[in-house]
């Protein structure tokens, strides 16, 4: 029980965390440089060619023509998602003009913007580089998230926002200065307001999980020393009732004053026509419980296991053709991360009980909540739900990696870690050549597991790196758009079917 | 002389008249260039394997000879180039031509020819497509079987550039060819009839289900807003320093 306290008291986290801070992670001149790298290398997969293809591709009709055209026509928007990323790209439509590039250059910068937030996020969480270079380079080459920051679409607004959110409740866990802890949480409500004003329904779970973890951190902090139990449970009210009156005050204001062109334009009145406007959407996603389920929607349990990919562009082709080269965007991941971030949850998740890690158990909190969430969900689903959840798959997989670079991790963890590779291999090389690479790799490993020390823990970090930069370059064409001949497109599609294990 | 002067005056009258009225119209319609077809590629000529402009769209993946069987571009001048749509199973596949277009209103032409359609569950379909619904041109006709057809849809494209999808389409088993497709624009709405789609309408109601007429009032909206800026204030007052720290 004795380290159980300590593991979920903030102060000593703090006092140990101070002490790593201050003297062995101080902000240095590699911690710049490594975020610039990181942020150069994101801006230029996010930025090039970004105004191709010049057409909508997937849902950014909705975005820029069911939203930001009509905020700029004075029209009632009445999009499912709340309005706050076509407002800014109404914003960048009257500045720059209507194109295509006007349209998603935000979600780029926001996507750019995710690195660098990612690679503070692992820093702080396990006062280590290393987990944050690596959870941002893991994001900087997984499909989901590169597709989604170069197209104008509502998601990498959410989890752009989220992940300052994610940040910021860190940055509170190891902050005694009360003045700090205030800041922190002001841009806390800043953050979840322009979530929550990003996209209908997840980021409200976003919310939920934010004010938990606050909650949770002001009752275990420690009181102050000298003081009565009275004075101690007053205070610790006071600063919870605190908390939640600013996180909660702060970001339902932005949810609300994003909704104000239709009153502006006349189109609501007050209030009552907000509340009524979201009785109308409960109707209508209700009706789409009864709607078909088309070929791009897959259950929440194929996701983690990257099964059942979208066709983002064009929409509805699944063709490839002997008179065409074929130019596709596909929400397909990077698999070995997809896979990886897998195993390392099941990693995570012994090592957060085992370890009573409080940085652990939210890792796996966090994922298991945004997966889950979708189980009871009856209407159809799509891959990209479980992006939030992915997130926290590349953190855990970071650290996962992390451990083992640096000789933490067990055997069983280690080979836990190298099972993705196998249906990497085999899917990517042929059953013939990936058994053979399979055999290799397992007799380098158990040969440097002889040999003692982190070697072989470095050697699965080494892989995954590697492997990592191999498959977002070998499937950049089909999240770039770029012309693929019939054999090379059939290449990359790894699963063929039957069933709901398709990338066509 | 009186007859001079009130000639001359007419005369003036007239000229006025007609620049009014013809000056404003000749130089709208020569900004317009009504005839000019907005999909380009008259004959359906231009192109290395695809005619300009289209793409080939399939709802089931189709390898490479099944694809080259079921889209067929066929273009030998000076005959017109034709759209040909095959499917053998049940499928939904379509040439379709994106493009942008600006408030007003246009015409829709096009030929179409049709074989072996599946009477409830196929339809041959030249037209155009918005957002995730099609709008054939009006033919004479409906039958699953025909010669050559040629139809017109006129659109209206209200307050803001709309994109749609002029297509040839194909749901379910047989053939379909389509050629000579134009859409240009128009001064107004036709004269002699025909189906008018108003994009902006279309688009509304597939955006949204119904929902009612604004009831509510302003002072709901302000005074939340005051009660949540109250309570993040009293958060904010809450968090500072207490004594004992």
């Amino acid at each position: 029980m004795e380290d159980l306290a300590k593991a979920v008291d903030p102060r000593a986290r703090f006092k140990r965390r101070t002490v790593v801070d201050s003297a062995l992670l101080p902000w240095t001149r590699s911690d710049t440089l490594l975020i610039a790298g990181l942020l150069v290398a994101a801006a230029m997969t996010r930025f090039i060619s970004l105004g191709s293809p010049s057409v909508f591709v997937f849902d950014e009709r909705s975005v820029v023509e069911g939203g930001a055209r009509i905020i700029l026509g004075g029209g009632q928007f009445l999009s499912t998602h709340p309005p706050f990323p076509a407002e800014m790209i109404a914003l960048s439509i009257r500045a720059f003009g209507d194109d295509p590039l006007s349209w998603r250059w935000l979600s780029a910068s926001l996507g750019t913007a995710l690195i660098g937030i990612t690679y503070l996020l692992g820093r702080r969480m396990f006062a280590s580089r290393l987990v944050g270079g690596l959870a941002a380079l893991f994001v900087i080459c997984d499909g989901l998230y590169l597709v989604d920051s170069r197209l104008a679409l509502w998601e990498i607004f959410f989890f752009t926002f989220s992940a300052i959110a994610y940040l910021m409740l860190f940055r509170f866990a190891y902050s005694v200065d009360p003045f700090a802890r205030r800041r922190t949480l002001t841009v806390m409500g800043f953050a979840l307001g322009f979530a929550l004003a990003s996209k209908l329904g997840i980021p409200f779970i976003t919310l939920l999980l934010m004010t938990a973890c606050v909650a949770f951190l002001v009752l275990k902090r420690p009181g102050t020393p000298g003081a009565s139990d009275a004075q101690q449970r007053e205070a610790r009210n006071m600063e919870l009732y605190g908390a939640l009156a600013l996180i909660w005050g702060l970001s339902t204001i932005i949810f609300i004053v994003v909704f104000f062109p239709n009153y502006w334009f006349g189109w609501w009145h007050g209030l009552e026509d907000h509340v009524a406007f979201y009785f109308g959407e409960y109707r209508f996603q209700q009706k789409l419980q009864h709607s078909i389920h088309l070929s791009s929607t897959s259950p929440w349990w194929s996701w983690p296991f990257l099964l059942h990919p979208i066709i983002y562009y064009p929409q509805g082709e699944a063709v490839t053709t002997a008179i065409a080269a074929a130019r596709s965007i596909r929400s397909i991941g990077n698999p070995i991360l997809w896979w990886g971030a897998l195993a390392s949850i099941v990693v995570v998740t012994r090592q957060a009980i085992t370890r009573k890690s409080m940085e652990r158990g939210f890792l796996v909190l966090a994922y298991a909540i945004y997966l889950t969430i979708w189980i009871p969900f009856p209407r159809y689903e799509f891959i990209y739900y479980y992006m939030p959840s992915l997130y926290f798959g590349f953190m855990a997989l970071a650290l996962s990696l992390s451990d083992c670079w640096s000789g933490a991790t067990r055997r069983w963890e280690e080979v836990a870690l190298l099972i993705p590779f196998c249906p990497v291999l085999v899917l990517g090389l042929g059953i013939t050549v990936g058994t053979m690479t399979i055999v290799v790799l397992a007799v380098a490993y158990l040969a440097l597991t002889r040999r003692g020390g982190p070697k072989a823990g470095r050697m699965v970090c080494v892989l995954y790196v590697a492997a990592t930069l191999i498959l977002f370059v070998y499937f950049i064409p089909i999240w770039f758009a770029l012309p693929l001949t019939p054999q090379q497109f059939g290449a990359r599609m790894w699963l063929k079917g039957p069933g709901v294990a398709d990338w066509r | 002389m009186v007859v001079n002067i009130s000639l001359r005056r007419a005369f003036s009258r007239l000229i006025l008249a007609v620049t009014l009225v013809c000056g404003p119209t000749l130089a709208y319609g020569s900004e317009l260039h009504a005839d000019e077809n907005l999909l380009g590629n008259d004959n359906l000529t231009d192109g290395t394997d695809v005619p300009n402009g289209w793409q080939i769209i399939s709802r089931l993946p189709r390898n490479p000879p099944q694809a080259a069987q079921t889209f067929v571009w066929t273009h030998s001048p000076p005959a017109p180039g034709e759209l040909q749509l095959n499917n053998r199973t049940f499928n939904s596949v379509k040439w379709d031509h994106p493009i942008e277009l600006e408030r007003g209103w246009y015409s829709l032409t096009g030929e179409m020819r049709a074989s072996g359609i599946e009477p409830i569950y196929g339809a041959a379909i030249l037209g155009v497509e918005v957002t995730s619904s099609k709008f054939g041109l009006a033919f004479p006709d409906t039958r699953p079987e025909s010669d050559w057809r040629k139809g017109t849809l006129y659109l209206k494209v209200g307050s803001a550039a709309k994109q749609i999808d002029v297509v040839c389409a194909l749901d379910g088993r047989g053939t379909v060819a389509c050629r000579n497709i134009s859409l240009v624009r128009i001064s107004g709405p036709p004269t002699t009839g025909g189906r008018v789609i108003d994009v902006d309408t279309v688009r509304r109601a597939e955006l949204k289900p119904i929902f009612r007429k604004a009831k509510g009032h302003m002072w709901t909206l302000f005074s939340t807003l005051l009660l949540l800026a109250a309570i993040a204030i009293s958060g904010w007052i809450a968090l500072g320093p207490s004594d004992s720290q």
